[in-house]
């Protein structure tokens, strides 16, 4: 049973005990006869418009003037009947629209007109119209009512329903630009972008944009000029002013022996939130006029710059997520039969005919043992990932350590990490790039020694593993782990190198990947 | 010679073939039977309960929990059960994990099955020691501190502070100017969290940065 059936009954059933009601207690013949008449018609519209639902808007207008025929026909000895009229128009109003309502309620008027005023004796007319005419008018009213509800509660539906349009479009667009140029939604080229817009403006000589990251920290994005670096730091009242009242802040900026300079912090407002400032230095006081101009723009990139940022967060987790997943999959499924396959071997071993079957059995059991190990490994790659709170610099020692141990390789390790964090989804892609570099080294180098050296000045970042192997010679270019390393150095707009370990001709592989300028 | 009762093992895994490869290696190794085998959590505990074996060996991934789960229950009231922990998973954690969870040994799942035996022996014989291949790398790498990291650079400028030499002294000795080799110092203090060169040298000692002996 559908709502709408639901609907029909229970008001059906509403009126038709009302005016059961009503004939009892004011009741004659008439009414007795009209109110089996009701009923009869009522079953018959609910059967029909149950059974043939497209049929429905004919169902009510016919059932009004069969209605306003069998309740005018007991006027004007009854009036008892006539609450029933409005059961088909307020359904009417329900299911159709101000149309249907005004059918049906002018079948219903059309029906009263021929049982009540021509049945009735001419005198009684009058009566007859007094009585009738309030719930013809009740009736046509009860009916718009219905219709005006309804289009609310529709509407109430599509509102709820828009969130979802509005972010069906975003994610469908995000995807074609995505597709189209994969840099189209680097948010180092904007924040580039918006640091010449500026400088433009201001005439400034340097300019640095920062970027709120997931733990609520101002992270580089991008620097401009040669000492920006050093002198555009984020802790200071106007940051701060800045910060909380999402509007630009100027101030004089005293440094030391140098000349005044006058320092601008704008902020990067998405709708109602910020997602960064860009802090600027001139030799003269911007004007405030120049600061609107600006501000027109920054409001504009922001948007997409945080569109930017957001995608590449989306994407972040998506293949985390993944990730896990594959992690999941090999390990509840290929390395576990695998593992069972040596214990199966094991048992033959213990069997073995003679000491030459033994030995061959021995080989392959350690082959076994060695697919397993790399399989563990393999999911320990999967499933290392990078803490919110410990950095770049931490992940990669941990997993260097670890590894390095696990495959009998003597690990230099050095880290030089700044305070200010990278953006989580680089952070990211640097220690998947270095643990492929690692995991090269560990499988294919034979070598003794490996030197991983980690430098973090975000937005620069660089990390160095190399190793006194046998070299690149037995690589293929092309090998699946170089064209990891060569995609996910792209995605984040990193340079990588691959190649000897020095000049001079020693053994070895080194691989550099390298992240913005380095400026200190 | 009639043999000793023989040990009674448990084994927890949700992948019959190990269990069988692990059931096939215990019946050859004369001091063992096989008393039952469990695919879940819920199942492990069950039988540990109904069978009283002297040997749990648990996987660490199973359907419904963590095999660590298990053995912190087992533990909880079995002090002297045999607990082996069998996994796929590689990772010092994995290995504290298991340590602290109370098991009396730590196998991965790519060691032969003498490995495994050999392992429930152990663990019916000392079951609350704990015994593990790479115990001893895990633990020097976990007792290894994690302090502060210094680049080759600086590394070298805090060893020219220890010697005693100025800014000036540094920056000549180094070939920079001044300004570079008090950018370096201040980087180093920063790092280090020292107010000043005692203290630098004081947190260096003692975090393994520089060697006690003067250089």
């Amino acid at each position: 049973m559908t709502s709408s059936d639901r609907l029909g009954l229970t008001t059906r059933a509403f009126f038709l005990a009302t005016v059961l009601g009503l004939t009892l207690a004011f009741g004659d013949g008439d009414a007795y006869r009209g109110l089996v008449g009701l009923l009869l018609l009522a079953g018959v519209a609910l059967a029909v418009g149950r059974l043939t639902p497209l049929a429905l808007r004919w169902v009510l207008p016919v059932e009004g003037l069969l209605a306003a025929l069998i309740a005018g026909a007991a006027l004007p000895g009854a009036a008892t009947l006539l609450p029933y009229l409005l059961v088909p128009p307020l359904l009417a109003g329900v299911s159709s629209g101000v149309t249907a309502v005004l059918l049906t309620a002018g079948c219903e008027v059309a029906g009263l007109l021929v049982a009540g005023l021509l049945g009735s004796p001419s005198d009684a007319w009058a009566t007859v119209a007094e009585v009738a005419t309030p719930w013809t008018v009740a009736s046509l009213g009860a009916g718009l009512v219905a219709v005006w509800v309804t289009q609310l509660r529709r509407d109430a539906r599509r509102t709820s329903q828009a969130s979802y349009e509005s972010a069906r479009t975003l994610l469908s667009q995000l995807r074609t630009v995505a597709r189209r140029l994969s840099s189209g939604l680097d948010p180092v080229s904007m924040s580039e972008q918006i640091l010449v817009a500026t400088s433009e403006a201001f005439g400034d000589t340097q300019s640095a944009l920062f970027v709120r990251t997931e733990g609520g920290v101002l992270s580089p994005l991008g620097y401009r000029g040669h000492l920006a670096r050093q002198s555009l730091v984020v802790e200071d009242h106007l940051t701060e002013a800045c910060w909380r009242t999402m509007e630009p802040a100027l101030g004089v900026q005293a440094s030391g022996r140098s000349s005044t300079r006058h320092r601008v912090v704008l902020p990067l407002r998405a709708g109602a939130r910020m997602i960064g400032l860009v802090v600027a230095e001139a030799g003269t006081a911007p004007a405030q006029s120049t600061v609107d101009d600006v501000m027109v723009v920054l409001d504009q990139h922001a948007v997409r710059l945080d569109t930017a940022l957001l995608f590449d967060e989306v994407r972040s987790l998506a293949t985390t997520e993944e990730r896990q997943r594959v992690a999941r999959e090999i390990h509840d499924g290929v390395a576990q039969e695998i593992a069972s396959l040596g214990y199966l071997v094991d048992e033959l071993t213990a069997h073995a005919l003679d000491e030459a079957q033994r030995l061959r059995l021995q080989g392959l059991r350690s082959e076994i043992t060695r697919v397993v190990s790399e399989l563990r490994l393999s999911i320990f790659d999967l499933r290392s990932d990078i803490s919110p709170t410990a950095g770049l610099g931490s992940a990669l020692s941990d997993y260097v350590r670890e590894v390095g141990a696990r495959s009998g390789l003597t690990v230099h390790l050095t880290l030089d990490e700044a305070s200010t964090r990278l953006r989580g989804e680089v952070e990211t892609e640097l220690l998947r790039i270095a643990q492929e570099a690692v995991t090269n080294a560990r499988r294919h180098s034979q070598a003794a020694n490996l030197w991983v050296d980690c430098r973090v000045r975000p937005p620069y970042a660089r990390i160095t593993v190399q190793d006194d192997g046998r070299g690149l010679g037995a690589a293929r270019p092309d090998s699946y782990g170089l064209r990891i390393m060569r995609e996910r150095a792209e995605r984040i707009n990193a340079t990588l190198e691959i190649g000897q370990r020095d000049e001079s001709g020693a053994p070895g592989t080194r691989v550099a990947v390298t992240i913005g300028a380095d400026g200190a | 010679m009639t043999a000793a009762e023989p040990l009674s093992v448990l084994l927890v895994d949700d992948h019959e073939l190990i269990r069988h490869g692990l059931a096939r290696a215990f019946e050859r190794a004369h001091d063992f039977a096989v008393a039952g085998e469990a695919a879940s959590v819920e199942e492990g505990k069950e039988l540990a309960d109904r069978l009283q074996p002297d040997v749990v060996i648990t996987d660490v991934r199973l359907p419904d929990g963590t095999g660590l789960d298990l053995v912190r229950q087992l533990r909880a009231d079995k002090a002297e059960l045999g607990i082996v922990v069998l996994t796929m998973y590689a990772g010092d954690e994995q290995l504290f994990g298991a340590l602290e969870a109370g098991a009396s040994a730590f196998v991965s799942k790519d060691s032969p099955s003498d490995d495994v035996i050999a392992a429930a022996r152990h663990a019916s014989v000392s079951p609350r020691s704990f015994a593990a291949a790479d115990l001893t790398d895990a633990m020097r790498r976990r007792l290894t501190p994690t302090g502060p990291q210094l680049s080759s650079r600086e590394a070298e400028v805090l060893g020219l502070l220890a010697e005693g030499l100025g800014v000036a002294g540094i920056a000549k000795r180094l070939f920079v100017s001044e300004s570079t080799a008090k950018t370096h110092i201040s980087k180093i203090y920063e790092k280090l969290g020292a107010g000043n060169r005692a203290q630098a040298i004081m947190i260096a000692i003692r975090a393994g940065l520089l060697s006690d002996e003067p250089a």
